[in-house]
């Protein structure tokens, strides 16, 4: 199981890779493409974020051949919401240069981009934007072609489970640490960056209002606006699925991701160390009890822990 | 052509309890030239069910006694509800002539095992529609696929259309192939969707909140929350977040196409307007 993370700067690979870091993936910024379709037609999921994608497609080939050197595989993500006919055409340049700068996969999230991914020679890694949410879509994406798919983070340990099983011709990767949505990361369509900040930003900034039937009594809604609260103040304020990691390496999971494209590289570090120690615990014990007796939380998290309500895979210890 | 459709998926249950008043709703509906009804849900794999096993059946009825079409809506749903979901859409009494889906895995089980008609639901279309960019709410938005893709799900699945939402200031279909409806959500639009049901979480302990596709009795009915925002606000119903745009975005349509809206409005009180 390798630990994916996120790359902003060439010079964190070798900071990433000391941490344990088997897998990269960066965006790229292309002033054509805001030129060709405008602002809002997204390159990638965080376009709108420029500290997200520093990198210029020029730039690629020097961070392949420093991931290579450190015996790591380097992913590019060309994961917009969407893509129509002149996008996919345009792309194809992108595509061509990228499988020149020895890039080892194509994080899409289309379809329609597997067929045109495999031809240049990379992986087609189907993102968690391709919203893989069963075993029938699984197959579909399998029989597009796909390498490798990111499975949503709102799957629990037992529906990853049931996936692999059911679809197991393909690698698959889950979500492991660090920020995590309100919003389904596919079905999010609110622009994602901009002036405003995500939906998700703006949403936080105020408190919201419950409207219930009128003959609804105080207790139900005291628990309602119990309930919101935590929901819209507490819930993933941070994510980790640091228990899970014994049952994801059981289920077969390919890589674990690490997410924070706009988080620095010692952030980013210090979550790939506790993976990759977690990940040895995991390798060496006979039982998942024994697996959580050992292994080690995030530090100074204890408040987030206890609550189960930071949890990616909350069903581990609750 | 342009048709009419009224969407009451994701509904309040209680509207659909009392036949009698049901069957007013919908006679008035069909009066004002509504011709398609919508039912199912969008965003959950549980009230699909509560709707399949409860009064899918009489309102399919009902509804064409009232002299209206069902369109059933099927969400995304997890592999552990997937056979009773499955089985649900198999039933002859639940068959009706148009089914929409909102993945492919259901487009494919839908397009091969099933006769009804077939259309990619909002789901599918994944533009940005966000209302506090005023640049972005006067685009023009095409059709979010490729031809090739298109006419393959037209071939493949029997695809007769597919969904978009009323927002922008105009839709350009001229991507769209030969034959195929373009249907518009107005004048409510989809702008997002909970990853798990805040409201199916109310009265479970903390440590046990939030958690994705769990047994529910529908708490999500009859509750609404509205977020400010700095440039507008949203309404969350269940998963779904909604805004509201009054102008209709212009539909620039190729020949041999046809046109629907599918009227929205998150609250029953909009039904009697």
């Amino acid at each position: 199981m390798k630990i994916l993370t996120p790359l902003r700067n060439l010079n964190d690979i070798n900071v990433l890779a000391d941490a344990g870091a088997g897998e990269f993936y960066m965006g790229f910024t292309d002033p054509a493409w805001r030129e060709q379709f405008g602002m809002y037609t997204d390159l990638n999921r965080c376009s709108l974020y420029e500290e997200a994608n520093k990198a210029s497609i020029e730039d690629i080939r020097y961070y392949a051949d420093k991931a290579h050197r450190r015996e790591t595989a380097l992913y590019v993500v060309l994961n917009a919401p969407w893509y129509g006919d002149r996008e996919l055409d345009y792309l194809k340049h992108y595509l061509q240069e990228l499988s020149d700068a020895g890039v080892d996969g194509i994080i899409v999230s289309t379809p329609e981009q597997i067929e045109l991914v495999r031809k240049y020679g990379m992986k087609a890694v189907a993102s968690v934007m391709s919203s893989v949410y069963n075993s029938d879509i699984a197959r579909y994406y399998r029989d597009c072609g796909a390498n490798r798919i990111i499975l949503p983070r709102e799957l629990s340990t037992e529906a990853i489970a049931q996936i692999i099983d059911n679809v197991p011709e393909v690698e698959y990767e889950a979500f492991l640490m660090r920020n995590a949505c309100r919003h389904a990361d596919s079905y999010c369509l609110g622009l994602h960056g901009g002036v405003y900040g995500g939906l998700c930003y703006d949403q936080a900034l105020q408190d919201s209002m419950l409207n219930m039937p009128q003959d609804t009594g105080p207790d139900k809604i005291n628990e309602r606006k119990y309930n919101n609260y935590l929901y819209d103040r507490v819930f993933r304020s941070s994510s980790c699925g640091q228990c899970a990691i014994w049952r994801l390496l059981g289920n077969g999971i390919a890589a674990v991701k690490i997410v924070g494209r706009m988080e620095s590289a010692d952030e980013i570090a210090g979550s790939v160390r506790l993976t990759g120690y977690n990940k040895k615990i995991a390798e060496t014990v006979n039982s998942e009890a024994e697996y959580l007796l050992h292994m080690r939380m995030p530090e100074n998290r204890y408040d987030y822990c206890a609550s189960g309500l930071s949890c990616y895979y909350p069903e581990v210890r609750f | 052509m342009i048709q009419s459709a009224y969407n009451l998926c994701d509904m309040d249950i209680r509207f659909f309890q009392d036949a009698g008043e049901l069957r007013e709703d919908l006679q008035r509906l069909a009066g004002r030239g509504t011709e398609r009804i919508f039912v199912g849900s969008y965003f959950c794999a549980n009230y699909f069910l509560r709707c399949a096993e409860n009064f899918a059946e009489e309102f399919i009825r009902i509804a064409f006694e009232s002299g209206l079409l069902t369109t059933l809506v099927v969400p995304v749903v997890p592999d552990s509800l997937l056979p009773e979901v499955k089985d649900y859409l198999k039933k002859p009494e639940l068959q009706t002539d148009e089914l929409v889906v909102n993945d492919y895995g259901m487009l494919t089980f839908c397009g091969q095992m099933l006769k009804s008609r077939v259309f990619l639901g909002r789901l599918f279309m994944r533009q940005a529609r966000d209302p506090r960019y005023e640049e972005l709410a006067a685009s023009t938005f095409r059709i979010p696929f490729s031809v090739r893709a298109l006419k393959r799900f037209q071939n493949d699945f029997r695809v007769a259309g597919i969904e978009m939402e009323g927002f922008g200031a105009a839709i350009d279909a001229g991507d769209l192939p030969e034959g195929m409806t373009l249907c518009v959500h107005r004048p409510w639009f989809m702008m997002s969707c909970d990853f798990i049901c805040e409201d199916a979480s109310a009265s479970l302990p903390i440590e046990k909140k939030f958690r994705p596709t769990v047994p529910c009795s529908l708490e999500c009915c009859g509750v609404s929350h509205i977020y400010p925002l700095i440039n507008g606000q949203v309404t969350k119903i269940g998963r779904g977040l909604y805004a509201w745009q009054e102008a209709d975005p212009y539909c620039m349509l190729p020949e041999n196409s046809n046109l629907r809206y599918i009227e929205y409005y998150p609250y029953t009180e909009g039904m009697t307007v």
